[in-house]
């Protein structure tokens, strides 16, 4: 850090890419996969480069790298605190094959997603199961990333419903 | 590394790179051990001036004397000190006071001075001229605390606060606390309706003030765009 104060290329971008495998991997564990990882993760960059003349070489990195990582995903986390939510519940927290024991009493993810239509079910399997970016759907579903972002927020609505059972 | 697109429209990979091509060598911060004695040190010349200019009130060398007035001073003082510290260290990422702290003391501060000016009596012989000899204590203390607060402002705003918000509430804090002081030496009136309307009001004008221009004009993070406006 202190040859990046000094203007060191080389060793800024071994600093920037090795603390973003770290942060990207502390990022994964705190948010929900994909798009908002990366966004988070360049946040947290920008940040750290704004912010490269506030570290004091006399303290410990890690904290301060920590805090700014930790603040942007707080801010993330406020953005979409909602969706989050749901995002754990339909992905992370539950299993997309049920064994056969939870057959009948948890609907499983595969099922209820097979209920959605077509249009949402791709746009969560894209975005959240196969963890592209909304771009990269958008891409492939050939439509704009905004349009591709209303597809995944409306499905992820039906699926609340349907995994709580408001049908 | 990762490829996915960001909310910043390009891949992180990209973003590294060009992060790397703009890094110019940066003037590292100075500890805030040495902003404070910076601060301190401007602040004892806007004391000396203010003293100079608004002149001292009459009977300060007797209020020197009185407990009451030393410990009211010395507690303005200290929370105006603490509220500096905390306003430079929340300037650095991983160094901010815990947000509890930071609004407890604040808190304390007005309730502290709230319950001082309050004890004082409610009558003043000067009361049927209350707006017209109360105003410009409200407007000196603003004058005061005008240098100071756009210096450690500044001050704030040239580290990296990754809480905008609660920096403008203590640089408010710091600055106008310090005002106070500094008029309290220098008005004569101690009735209570004075000192609550135009010495406190100030100072909670000034905190609410500086939450607001804190939020806009403190940070330096970038903000969030989203992806959909790729």
């Amino acid at each position: 850090m202190l040859r990046v104060q000094a203007g060191d290329r080389e060793a800024y971008r071994a600093l920037l890419e090795d603390v973003g495998g770290e942060l990207r991997a502390l990022l994964q564990r705190r948010l929900s996969g994909g798009l908002e990882v990366e966004d988070v993760l360049q946040e947290v960059l920008l940040t750290l480069h704004r912010a490269r003349h506030t570290y004091d070489p006399r303290k410990p990195f890690n904290p301060w790298l920590h805090a700014i990582a930790r603040n942007a995903a707080i801010d993330a986390f406020r953005r979409t605190r909602g969706r989050l939510r749901w995002e754990r519940l339909a992905g992370d927290d539950l299993p997309v094959e049920a064994s056969s024991e939870d057959a009948g009493r948890e609907p499983s993810l595969a099922r209820v997603l097979a209920r959605l239509p077509n249009t949402q079910r791709s746009a969560i399997e894209m975005v959240k199961l196969q963890g592209m970016s909304i771009a990269e759907a958008a891409r492939r579903a050939g439509i704009a990333p905004g349009a591709m972002r209303v597809r995944v927020h409306r499905g992820y609505r039906a699926l609340r419903e349907l995994l709580l059972g408001k049908e | 590394m990762h490829e996915n697109d960001g909310s910043h429209g390009l891949p992180t990979q990209d973003l590294i790179t060009r992060l790397t091509r703009t890094l110019r060598p940066v003037r590292r911060l100075w500890p805030p051990s040495m902003r404070l004695a910076v601060f301190g040190s401007l602040q004892i010349v806007v004391f000396v001036v203010a003293g100079l200019t608004l002149g001292l009130r009459g009977d300060l060398s007797q209020k020197l004397h009185s407990d009451g007035f030393l410990l009211e001073l010395g507690f303005i003082i200290a929370v105006a000190i603490s509220s500096t510290v905390m306003a430079l260290l929340a300037a650095v990422p991983g160094r901010e006071p815990s947000r509890w702290l930071a609004l407890g003391s604040v808190l304390v501060a007005v309730l502290g001075l709230a319950t001082a000016f309050a004890a004082a009596p409610w009558l003043d012989p000067m009361m049927g001229h209350f707006v017209a000899t109360g105003w410009p204590c409200a407007a000196r203390t603003a004058v005061v605390a005008a240098v100071p607060w756009v210096v450690l402002g500044v001050t704030v705003r040239r580290g990296a606060t990754l809480v905008p918000g609660l920096a403008g509430i203590l640089t408010g804090a710091a600055s106008f606390l310090f005002a106070t002081a500094s008029l309290r030496m220098s008005c004569p009136l101690d009735s209570a309706a004075h000192l609550v309307i135009w010495h406190l009001g100030p100072v909670l004008v000034g905190i609410l003030a500086s939450v607001l221009i804190g939020s806009l004009c403190l940070s330096r993070r970038p903000r969030f765009r989203r992806s959909g406006s790729q």
